[in-house]
């Protein structure tokens, strides 16, 4: 288990040096003076100008400039938010909450519904088919933003039954009961509509990986034993048909949370998708690349838990037995 | 299946060749006083709050879109079809280092990197198409990788190699013209991906002013869903379905191409 | 001695693309209660199906079963009452397996695998007890019950399946191959092991195997099956002395000829029937 999670932390560098490094030459990119792009277009002090010009040794070959915004970016120092008022790593983490408050839920329900909807598309032969794959072509199809306009429309607009904006209603609530209903129904529409992709997602790696583990010589064993039909799935069929399930999580996790952060904005949530639409409009650049450096590391992160995950639940992984199937 | 999604993609084509030909380039940006007015005989679609008419800009709309899809997919195509080709004909450190990098790319939030590079360097119909492509070429590589491995495996690379041809032309002539399938079916889905990231783009803003494409309608609609549903309605729509189109003809070259499916 | 299983004219058909093709177009066996019979042929000729039909673990559609009669301890069933034979297994039936690897759950402790036989049958406070006791029946030592399956050897992993089907105490034990995938040494620990576990437990073992020597070795009746029907059959002493059927004769000399290290090419035709 140790060298396992060893292996991963030193897959994770890579990736997140990679960000990093594309972070630093992007704002080469922006036309003209890199400060700009490293401030953000805000009017600022020269004496600030200044500071940061030396801070990050703007005056120095590339590499030297490179060398310390690594060397900054390690301090937790991505630079200040000044349409904020805040600094880019606290105003960042802050919003990444609300996202993950809003992706968790929905990708936890997501992927029982992936499941259900695979085993029923099992269980009915030819039907279940055609439900499955128009599953995930909608899935793989529709405009999450667009999703969320048309329930907005439907469900906020026209019939008033759920909130369309925000995380929580203005006018604020009392009780910790009241609150958690107040948060559901703010959840619900963005939370369905981040959840229809992973539902395709899922739905479609389960239908495989069930039907595989359905097909294995240890349900034969099983059923032998004479247990039942219902220990036999959830015993022995379930546990291995959720190993590539597990890694397909993992895996898409880079799309979900794109997805969320798309979703966040139709949708006023006030997590990182409507802080960076909010900072591309501004202009505040530092907050975008703050974000990217963030989801990048949210997403390398996910990916070594489920690689933990899988080795929890996988005895042959945790002991690196390759032998076998 | 492949031909209804075959034949709104062509349908597509022609309304996109054709609306340059057949309105005047003003026509979709013409500002009148008749703002936000609902679908009616005069205006299928509506109006937006610049009183433009939503149905010429969607038509107007469905070049970019394609333009994008198509381009984007292209490219990508031909840029993985290289580099998967290098990676598994060569193998070794090269082949550990592509399929690195491919890895990395496939962890990569896209969308969050793309509006980046788009917000940081500017917006534009070829810059977006080159961050689209550039950022969706290790699907096609790792496809065509693994397509070059098998054939490499069959006895009839092997076969010109002992008949003295040249590891390059065997490359170029014997495995490649082998993988083509599989690279069409992936590039299919990556014009899907490719349309659904240009609206997502366009719907953050990051379009210069003076195109229209439907995400950049859609961002309008946005700003007035609780006026205009139109806005939202009916580009959203042409955008799920040309997704559509693209993702169920993709699957139909994967199902043709499978020996096991019947 | 009264039969614990007796079985007449056993079809067995697989609907193939439109076509119907028997995979066992004529078998009739008979195990006698405490009794070992042996079920030999070359690989096709229908053991194994004739084996999973007996355990009900066909699936039909698309298998298509037929029997002339089929009883169990003198009780007459239905071939195709999956919910009868379900009842029996585990109680009056039990199987092992070819390949033990694949037939153990790989996510699984190897005694959670057998606790979940064992709960079938006792008390919850008698299971820890139990599941010792058939580890110590296998002879497998008792560190085995926290391992997982991928960390034991060929030989243990059939062991480990032997305790999970003996954790009912089944009257009669089907045994598909039981040794094919071993190494000879460990093939050898296993028939001995069988044939310990038949003295002191009493119960009727069924051996399908394509290997003569085995058979002779624990068996007192043998089947001989071939292109789907059994052919011959009688106690094995008499069967391996003065076999009526060419097959059976062929195959003798092919064991024989195995055995003094001359390799021998002969086969006969028509192993497979395909047929309406």
């Amino acid at each position: 288990m140790r060298r396992l999670l060893l292996t991963r932390l030193l897959w994770a560098i890579p990736v997140v040096a990679v960000v990093v490094i594309v972070n630093f030459l992007l704002t080469r990119l922006v036309p003209g003076d890199p400060l700009v792009a490293i401030v953000g277009e805000y009017p600022v002090t020269p004496e600030y100008l200044a500071e940061i010009r030396h801070n990050l040794q703007l005056d120095q070959p590339l590499a030297i400039q490179l060398v310390s915004y690594l060397w900054a970016v390690m301090r937790g120092d991505l630079g200040f938010s000044f349409v904020n008022q805040q600094t880019v790593l606290s105003l960042v983490l802050q919003r990444a909450q609300a996202s993950l408050l809003l992706l968790g839920p929905a990708l936890l329900l997501a992927t029982i519904v992936g499941l259900l909807f695979a085993r029923i598309s099992i269980a009915r032969r030819g039907s279940g088919r055609v439900l499955l794959s128009a599953i995930v072509l909608f899935g793989f199809s529709v405009p999450v933003f667009w999703l969320g306009q048309m329930l907005i429309v439907l469900f906020a607009v026209k019939l008033h039954w759920l909130p369309a904006q925000g995380m929580a209603s203005m006018r604020g609530v009392h009780g910790a009961l009241a609150t958690g209903w107040d948060f559901f129904l703010h959840w619900i529409m963005p939370g369905f509509t981040v959840g229809v992709f992973h539902v395709a997602v899922i739905a479609r790696v389960a239908q495989a990986s069930l039907r595989d583990a359905m097909s294995q010589d240890f349900v034969i064993t099983a059923r032998a034993k004479g247990i039942s039909e219902r220990a036999i799935f959830w015993r022995h069929i379930l546990p291995n048909a959720l190993l590539p399930v597990i890694t397909v999580i993992g895996y898409n996790f880079g799309a979900a949370l794109t997805g969320t952060i798309m979703v966040e904005s139709v949708f006023a949530w006030p997590g990182l998708g409507t802080l960076l639409l909010n900072s591309i409009t501004n202009r505040d650049y530092p907050v975008v690349q703050g974000i990217f450096l963030l989801s990048g590391s949210i997403i390398v992160l996910v990916n070594i838990a489920t690689d933990l995950i899988y080795g929890f639940i996988d005895p042959r992984i945790r002991s690196g037995y390759s032998g076998g199937r | 299946m492949a031909w209804i999604s075959g034949g709104f993609v062509v349908l597509l084509c022609m309304v996109a060749v054709l609306a340059p030909l057949l309105l005047s380039p003003d026509a979709p940006f013409q500002i009148s006083n008749s703002v936000l007015l609902a679908p009616s005989a005069g205006h299928w679609f509506g109006t937006d709050d610049l009183g433009r008419d939503v149905l010429l800009q969607v038509i107007w709309g469905t070049r970019i879109s394609l333009i994008v899809g198509i381009v984007s997919a292209l490219a990508a195509g031909i840029i993985g079809l290289v580099v998967g080709a290098i990676s598994g004909y060569c193998g070794g450190l090269a082949d550990a280092m592509i399929m690195r990098t491919t890895e990395i790319f496939q962890v990569m939030p896209i969308f969050v990197l793309a509006a980046l590079i788009v917000a940081m360097a500017g917006a534009g119909e070829t810059r977006i198409i080159a961050v689209i492509a550039g950022l969706s070429w290790p699907q096609t590589a790792r496809v065509v990788r693994s397509e070059v491995l098998r054939i490499k495996g069959l006895g009839y690379a092997e076969a010109a190699r002992c008949l003295g041809i040249s590891e390059f032309r065997i490359l170029v002539f014997e495995i490649i013209p082998n993988a083509v399938g599989p690279v069409i079916a992936v590039s299919t889905l990556t014009a899907a991906f490719a349309i659904l990231l240009e609206a997502a783009l366009s719907f953050f803003g990051l379009t210069s002013s003076d195109t229209i494409s439907w995400g950049s309608t859609l961002s309008t609609g946005q700003r007035l869903l609780y006026t205009a549903w139109w806005l939202s309605v009916f580009p959203g729509t042409l955008i799920f379905l040309t997704a559509l189109a693209f993702n169920m003809f993709g699957d139909c070259v994967r199902e043709a191409l499978d020996p096991r499916s019947e | 001695m009264a039969d614990i299983l007796t079985l007449d004219h056993l079809r067995v058909a697989f609907d193939v693309q439109g076509h119907r093709v028997d995979a066992v177009s004529d078998a009739s066996i008979r195990v006698p209660d405490g009794g070992s019979v042996g079920l030999v042929g070359e690989s096709g000729s229908g053991k194994s199906t004739l084996a999973r039909t007996l355990m009900g673990l066909l699936t039909t559609p698309p298998a298509v079963l037929e029997a002339k009669s089929f009883a169990v301890e003198g009780q007459s069933l239905q071939i195709g009452d999956h919910a009868a034979i379900s009842r029996l297994r585990g109680n009056t039936f039990a199987m092992v397996f070819q390949d033990p690897l694949s037939y153990l759950n790989p996510l699984m402790r190897v005694g959670r695998q057998i606790e979940e036989a064992v709960r079938l049958h006792d008390g919850r406070a008698a299971v820890h007890h139990r599941i010792s006791e058939l580890l110590d029946l296998v002879h497998l030592p008792q560190r085995v019950a926290r391992s997982y399956p991928h960390e034991l050897s060929g030989g243990m992993r059939q062991r480990a399946l032997l305790a999970i089907a003996l954790a009912c105490r089944p009257r009669l034990l089907l045994a598909d191959e039981p040794t094919t995938a071993l190494d000879v040494t460990t093939q050898m620990e296993i028939l001995a092991l069988l044939r310990e576990l038949r003295r002191e437990l009493g119960m009727a073992l069924l051996l399908i195997s394509h290997d003569l020597v085995s058979v002779a070795e624990l068996c007192d009746e043998v089947y001989v099956m071939y292109g789907g029907r059994t052919i011959e059959h009688g106690p094995c002493r008499e069967i391996f002395r003065s076999p009526s059927h060419a097959y059976t004769k062929s195959l003798l000399d092919a064991a024989r000829a195995q055995r003094s290290g001359r390799k021998v090419l002969e086969t006969r035709p028509g192993a497979l029937s395909v047929g309406g």
